[in-house]
């Protein structure tokens, strides 16, 4: 028993070595393959965005010749698998002839040679592998960026409605801006009875509350002039204006946008001292 | 279904914080500037005071010419008024909003007897809430003082300024007919009543003014035959003559702290600027030249003394540092510029202008020297600045008499003082007492 041992110690560590590197040939591929390394710059997405309706109607095509690939594969790696085990089986039954021989010298250029072939095949079977990997992938990048394209056309064609629909509404509500600022001042101007002690210079600022028929609901100062009778002049001439009847025409989404809570700021420009 | 309830849940729920925020950034983002206004009186009702009938004032009327001729208030009509409410339980904000009414006076006077006292409140009509709740009272003859305080108080919270309705003036009047009494000196409330005639007599009274603290005059009278400078007590009547110089006293003026005047006297050739110390009566030299420097006025500091001068050509206000004696031209504007008075916060003077060789009253800022012309009307002069140095005192012509006119310093306000006997002129509107 030890002496077939050891007569057999040169070529099970050489089937050993072999199989240890094979499996972590195999391991470190599948580990590599495992996370699939996703081609996502979005330039490469950018640059096909062009080329988007050719390339829709060809998405249907694509998976079929995908899975033949793979199914190839499979067929490739089991072949790859059966090659490799019939080159092990002919190295064991080559190895079990010449085992009467039992030359050291011999069996070193064997090993040698096995190495050489074994190194071979892996490296021929890394290299497919990788190959193989590299058009998936392509593959499904390019399926992806079909579909991204896809999406992004429709998502920018929904976003340019709703932009579009966005600024007719932002015009209407800039215009409702503009004449209600105009509205408000010319009120309010009206109504503003500065007292003796108000001076250039002096400002007080409010907050109003208003309700979308026009009406102003609360008057609140949130920056005092330091003069109490000008703060007071100012929130009486807001609420000797009372209403703006013109706001229950206005459109409630641009009434709730810009008109619910108005600050307003009072700054004399137009007083003798 | 239960699972996806409160995803649901969740997105409804960032939907409507996500618009609410956009709603927020979008209605911060409205601001208006408002940068005009109107100069239009605020309308008030002042409500006749409940048990003040048949009292020998009418408190109402005193209260509502005192607010209207500040220029900054509408009395509204007491015919126009639904209910004549005392207190704050018997006030229908509604009914004085729908009458127009930006603020409600209304109050109530008890006669103590030997005294009334008056509780009243000021109500804020737009935001319909009280905002003063004083009571003042006085003696049985001192109803106007008590009016006169009460619209003090109302002025003063609205406008943020003292009020000078309380106040009181000095004049002088001419008969205008040969008298033992044709110049007198008069005493009397800001608004023309109750005057009382200091001084008398048959020969000109010049230049009245007061002591910063109000409780001294001094004026200019002829009464010796030659102009000679007084002091006059007011709690007393007693009266203490100054100066006695050769050739021509005049336009006295008491210093800030009451201890000396500034005068005029021509005893060493052409009128000069003397400073007098009124205990030790000791004579400084102010100015010493061939030119006419007159009308002296003190600066708020009472370290330098502005006074009128004809020594650049043309007639113009100087002021001179009584410490190096420097003199400084003031004014620039026009060919004359003369009388000056000091504004209570120092940062103003009130002269009398030419323009177009007509007299008008105009004030400077001093520190800018920006000129603003104040009255319109024609041979405007002698202004005088109230306490609060809001309103200026001054003389005018009015269908060929002399009278007294008032004009807010910003030249919105102008009316006429009622219009007695003879001619009015030189016009000194007293301090706070």
């Amino acid at each position: 028993m030890i002496d077939k041992l050891s007569i057999n110690a040169l070529p099970i560590t050489v089937s050993v070595l072999l199989h240890g590197l094979l499996i972590w040939v195999v391991v470190r591929t599948w580990g590599d393959m495992a996370p699939p390394p996703e081609f996502k710059q979005p330039e490469f997405v950018k640059a096909t965005l062009v080329e988007l309706k050719t390339k829709a109607p060809e998405r249907k095509v694509a998976p079929a010749p995908q899975q033949k690939v793979d199914l190839d594969a499979d067929k490739k790696l089991q072949a790859a698998k059966e090659l490799e085990r019939k080159a092990q089986e002919a190295a064991k039954t080559a190895e079990a002839k010449q085992q009467a021989d039992a030359a050291a010298k011999k069996a070193q250029e064997l090993k040698a040679a096995k190495e050489k072939a074994a190194l071979e095949t892996s490296k021929e079977k890394t290299q497919k592998e990788a190959q193989e990997k590299l058009k998936q992938e392509k593959l499904a990048a390019d399926r992806k960026a079909a579909e991204d394209a896809r999406k992004r056309q429709q998502e920018s064609k929904e976003k340019a409605l709703r932009e579009e629909e966005m600024m007719v509404a932002e015009l209407a509500s800039e215009e409702a801006v503009n004449s209600f600022t105009a509205i408000f001042k010319d009120r309010i101007a009206q109504k503003w009875s500065r007292p003796p002690s108000a001076r250039r210079g002096m400002t007080c600022e409010l907050v109003i509350q208003l309700v979308p028929t026009g009406r102003i609901v609360a008057v609140n100062i949130v920056k005092s002039s330091g003069n109490e009778a000008f703060d007071r002049a100012a929130e009486q001439a807001v609420r000797a204006v009372e209403q703006i009847p013109e706001m229950r025409d206005l459109d409630i989404a641009i009434f709730e946008k810009n008109f619910r809570t108005i600050h307003l700021l009072f700054n004399p420009e137009d007083l003798r001292l | 279904m239960i699972k996806k309830l409160p995803s649901a849940v969740i997105k409804n729920l960032i939907v409507v914080v996500t618009l609410s925020l956009v709603a927020l950034q979008a209605s911060a983002n409205l601001f208006i500037e408002i940068n005009r206004g109107n100069n239009n009186p605020t309308p008030i009702a002042i409500v006749p005071f409940a048990g003040a009938n048949g009292l020998l004032e009418d408190i109402q009327a005193i209260v509502s010419d005192d607010l209207v001729r500040s220029g900054f208030f509408d009395s509204i009509p007491k015919a126009d008024m639904l209910a004549f409410p005392k207190s704050q339980a018997e006030v229908v904000y509604r009914d004085w909003k729908m009458l127009g009414a930006s603020f409600l006076l209304v109050g109530e006077l008890t006669n103590l007897g030997d005294k009334y006292s008056v509780r009243y409140q000021l109500f804020d009509v737009l935001a319909q809430k009280p905002i003063l709740n004083a009571t003042v009272s006085g003696g049985s003859n001192g109803l106007r003082d008590i009016a006169h305080a009460i619209s003090d108080a109302v002025y003063e919270k609205l406008t943020g300024i003292r009020g000078i309705f309380s106040t009181k003036m000095l004049y002088v009047q001419d008969l205008k007919r040969p008298s033992a009494s044709r110049y007198r000196l008069v005493y009397a409330d800001v608004d023309g009543a109750r005057p009382r005639v200091l001084l008398s007599g048959s020969q000109p009274i010049l230049s009245p003014s007061w002591s910063a603290d109000g409780k001294r005059i001094t004026y200019v009278s002829f009464e010796t035959t030659r102009p000679a400078i007084y002091i006059m007590e007011l709690a007393t009547g007693r009266k203490t003559q100054m100066t006695n110089f050769k050739g021509l006293n005049g336009a006295p003026s008491f210093s800030p702290d009451g201890s000396r005047l500034a005068l005029v006297l021509s005893k060493d050739g052409s009128p000069d600027i003397y400073v007098l110390d009124i205990a030790s009566r000791a004579l400084t030299r102010v100015t010493s030249d061939q030119y006419i420097d007159t009308e002296p006025n003190w600066s708020t500091d009472g370290n330098s003394v502005i006074f009128t001068s004809n020594r650049g050509g043309s007639v113009q206000i100087y002021q001179v540092n009584l410490q190096n004696g420097r003199p400084e031209r003031l004014t620039f504007e026009g060919d004359y510029n003369a009388r000056p008075r000091v504004s209570p916060d120092g940062k103003s003077l009130v002269m009398v202008h030419r323009s177009n060789g007509v007299f008008h009253i105009a004030s400077q800022d001093i520190a800018s020297g920006n000129m603003r012309i104040l009255t319109e009307t024609y041979l405007d002069e002698s202004p005088s600045i109230a306490p609060n140095g809001a309103m200026l005192l001054y003389a005018t012509q009015h269908n060929k008499r002399g009278v007294l006119g008032a004009v807010s310093m910003d030249a919105g306000v102008k009316f006429r003082l009622p219009s007695t006997e003879g001619d009015v002129r030189e016009p000194a509107w007293a301090p706070y007492f």
